[in-house]
């Protein structure tokens, strides 16, 4: 037997209320860590990640003011631009808004280290006291990447406008205090969405309302003003100068992000536990740009998990091929949460799809995208194959005819959506032939959506230390632009099959052909699609033949130089 | 009908553990039905039970590491979660978890102080003594071996002062060396007038409690005395012999 002792504390003597008990102990090891981490430094690493991250911004900002062009502004437009500005600003901050409920919903935004909810949280010191710092520095770090979007955004659209007279410097710092303004906004939300503990779908009502007066302030012409049009208002201060009722706005904001700081000592300990591992494996993901990996994390972030009971059972004549059935079976066991957003995503490409045609270009881009994400939830049944590459191998059965099979059933999955897109499209432009052309642009599009999260699925995660390794040699600018090429094909696709909008519109301004234009463009969407699925069911044999013609060419060349 | 403890009210004597009506659920799948029991001071307990039968997150929810759906949780008369309550509660659980830039002694220094322990020195060096680490205080415990990482957690389990001593599954990935230390270190906790409550199925630790509480199926099947108790039944995921396989033989 030992007699070790328990040892003694200071709260058996002064109480757990001394307000100095462990404090000092958290502010040394605090202070202790910041050294060890600034002692283990490689500065010349840490110099080179500024230079990256410089030449990364600077390439982004000169892309985008290539996009903005330098055409003055004035007339007309001009009028249309500073009309607009608070309630699309405002639309964005209402977005914003309610990404920032929902993570507060899912027990965001702060992410604490899985030790430090163990060892500091569950010691007697005030969670206050522990929660106030990260929360701090959540909030600096997304003010601070607010302000230089803003900034950028403000000063692009500055150059434009050179009519107003503002010097450059001050459409940067409005742009700054309207962007700090609307980034924090997210953390503030999350902050009180999660210290209230208010149910997930009080949360999404909350934020449902609040995007739905935003949006109909932007997007109609209510004379009525929008919840966050003072932040486009604070961007718009080269017209009118400084407003007052702005800087009341921000005095309010301000006011309730200290309430929400104060409140940091309520947020769940079960939640704050639950995040703590989740959040490091996402951004190991995101840096690896493993998509299917950060769409895993999401869900049990969310805690989005699969329905027990399936919504129908799978007939038994759907299941006679095992794979089509078992995608069936998948699919049934999708949870509500699931459906609905694939619908809203849906529904919202189907008004990027509209804009597009209205003469928004680059709309394209975001129902594009949106469909992408669609079909991410889609290919399920085929990702979850992908996942268990050893029980994959081991099927007596060709692994590219297996990915193949497996593209059926998320091809048949997207048809209801293709009817709730129809309908928006119809929604929107209401007129017959809409109906007609909304399938002839939609089905290619839902499918150019799955394709792309298809060949996402199927080329799995990247591997660092794999088949890329020849590519670790390279400077990060040259093989950086290799990753970005992987990371980016697979939701270009999906872009490019929403293309046949353009073709449409095209057709219309130039008054020719306008079925005939819109269906050859639709064909050759099809064609491109039909040629992903043959890469799916042939990339095996292609990968194989690749390395063998690699070998060979390697052979015949130590051949004749012997 | 299966066996429950009966516990005589005493509503001016704090319990350690009082568990009220607690239930768990994840979304809708429940985890825990409502349960109802009282630990008192100084008592030794086993809570058993087979995989997924609920007893993690029971003693999650008595850590205050996990928000019960129904019920309350008391440790000494403080809701669990609460200042006082994590003052007087120690819990090691399942998975050990370390920081990644600490040394196992500066582990031990941060924990002790944290809790505001200020002479730790000695206790530290026995309890790694003891638990057969003295050699790898300054090692990162976040590249320890499962074993050595459990070890880690025990030494810092029992660094800080504690009433009540909640530990889910202690003895996994242990060599006969650590689980003998443990069961030392456990009993001498008791000695000292503490209580401890261990989800285990270790039965060298079972036999030496007084008290076992089983679940099966996130429900309490069993509370009461180890004599002449068939443990193997009462971790069943069946229950062959209906209501009454956890009867004394």
């Amino acid at each position: 037997m030992v007699a070790m002792g328990i040892p003694r504390s200071k709260w058996q003597d002064e109480g757990v209320n001394s307000p100095r008990l462990g404090l000092d102990a958290l502010r040394d090891m605090r202070g202790q860590r910041r050294r060890h981490r600034v002692e283990t430094i490689e500065w010349f690493e840490a110099l080179y990640r500024v230079y990256l991250a410089a030449f990364m911004g600077g390439g982004a900002i000169l892309f985008l003011s290539s996009v903005a062009g330098d055409e003055q502004i004035t007339g007309q437009a001009l009028r249309d631009v500073t009309a607009n500005i608070p309630h699309v600003v405002g639309f964005i901050a209402a977005l914003v808004v309610f990404t920032g409920l929902r993570s507060g919903a899912n027990g965001g935004p702060i992410a604490v280290e899985e030790a430090e909810v163990r060892h500091v949280l569950m010691s007697p010191i005030e969670h206050a006291a522990v929660l106030r710092h990260p929360a701090i520095q959540r909030l600096r770090t997304f003010a601070f990447a607010g302000a230089i979007a803003g900034g950028t955004a403000n000063q692009l659209l500055g150059r434009r406008i050179t009519s107003a007279g503002t010097s450059l410097a001050l459409w940067a710092l409005y742009g700054a205090i309207a962007g700090a303004l609307l980034a924090s906004l997210f953390v503030v939300a999350a902050l009180l969405i999660h210290a209230l503990a208010i149910p997930r779908w009080a949360t999404t009502s909350i934020g449902v309302c609040i995007l739905a007066w935003q949006g109909a302030v932007t997007f109609t012409s209510s004379s009525i003003a929008g919840p966050f049009d003072f932040i486009g208002s604070i961007s718009r201060w080269w017209l009118n100068g400084v407003h007052i009722p702005d800087i009341v706005a921000i005095a309010v904001v301000l006011l309730i992000t200290a309430v929400a700081v104060s409140l940091t000592g309520r947020l769940s300990l079960e939640a704050l536990s639950r995040r703590s591992s989740l959040v490091s494996q996402l951004k190991f993901a995101v840096t690896l740009q493993d998509i299917r990996t950060v769409v895993l994390l999401r869900r049990q972030l969310s805690q989005e998990h699969m329905r027990v009971k399936p919504w129908v059972k799978v007939p038994k004549l759907l299941r006679r091929d095992i794979v089509v059935g078992r995608g069936l079976r998948s699919i049934a066991h999708f949870p509500l949460r699931r459906i609905i957003r694939m619908e809203l995503l849906t529904v919202s490409a189907a008004g990027a799809l509209v804009m597009a045609y209205r003469g928004t270009t680059p709309a394209i881009v975001v129902a594009g995208l949106l469909l992408f994400v669609v079909g991410l939830d889609a290919v399920e049944p085929l990702s979850q194959e992908v996942d268990q590459p050893d029980r994959t191998d081991a099927l007596p059965l060709e692994r590219g005819l297996l990915m193949t099979k497996h593209l059926i059933v998320p091809a048949l999955v997207t048809l209801p959506f293709l009817f709730v897109g129809v309908l928006v499209a119809v929604v929107l432009e209401p007129a017959v032939s809409t109906v007609g052309y909304a399938f002839l642009l939609g089905i290619p599009a839902l499918l150019g959506g799955v394709a792309g999260a298809s060949i996402n699925a199927v080329k799995g995660a990247p591997d660092p230390v794999g088949g890329a390794n020849e590519a670790l040699a390279l400077p990060p600018e040259m093989s950086g632009i290799g990753n970005v090429i992987r990371a980016a094909w697979p939701p270009t696709v999906a872009i490019v099959s929403c293309a046949p909008v353009l073709a449409l519109r095209l057709s219309i301004e130039n008054n020719s052909q306008v079925f005939g234009n819109t269906l050859r463009a639709t064909l050759g969407v099809f064609m491109f699609l039909t040629l992903i699925a043959g890469w799916v069911r042939q990339r095996d044999a292609i990968h194989k033949w690749f390395r063998t013609a690699q070998q060979q060419s390697k052979a015949s060349t130590r051949t004749g130089s012997i | 009908m299966a066996r429950q403890r009966r516990n005589t009210p005493q509503p001016k004597e704090h319990h350690a553990l009082s568990i009220v009506n607690v239930s768990k659920s994840y979304g809708t799948a429940p985890a825990l039905d409502p349960i109802t029991f009282d630990i008192a001071t100084g008592e030794r307990v086993a809570l058993i039970g087979h995989n997924g039968s609920g007893k993690t997150t029971l003693i999650r929810i008595a850590s205050g590491l996990l928000d019960a759906t129904t019920g309350s949780v008391s440790i000494a008369g403080h809701t669990a979660g609460s200042l006082s309550a994590r003052a007087s509660l120690s819990f090691i659980a399942d998975q050990p978890t370390f920081y990644d830039d600490l040394t196992l002694w500066e582990h031990l220094e941060y924990v002790a102080r944290l809790h505001g322990v200020e002479t730790w020195e000695q206790t530290a060096a026995d309890l790694l003594g003891h638990l057969g680490l003295y050699d790898r205080a300054d090692d990162m415990p976040n590249r320890f071996s499962r074993g050595l990482k459990q070890k880690s957690a025990i030494a810092l389990g029992f660094i800080r002062p504690f009433d009540v001593l909640l530990v889910d599954e202690p003895f996994v990935g242990l060599d006969a060396s650590g689980k003998e230390a443990l069961l030392e270190l456990l009993a001498d906790a008791t000695t000292q007038g503490s209580t401890v409550v261990v989800a285990t199925h270790e039965l060298s630790f079972v036999h030496t409690v007084g008290r076992i509480i089983a679940l099966r199926d996130g429900r309490l099947v069993y509370d009461g005395g180890t004599d002449g108790i068939n443990v193997d039944g009462l971790v069943r995921t069946e229950d062959p012999a209906g209501e009454h396989d956890g009867e004394r033989q």
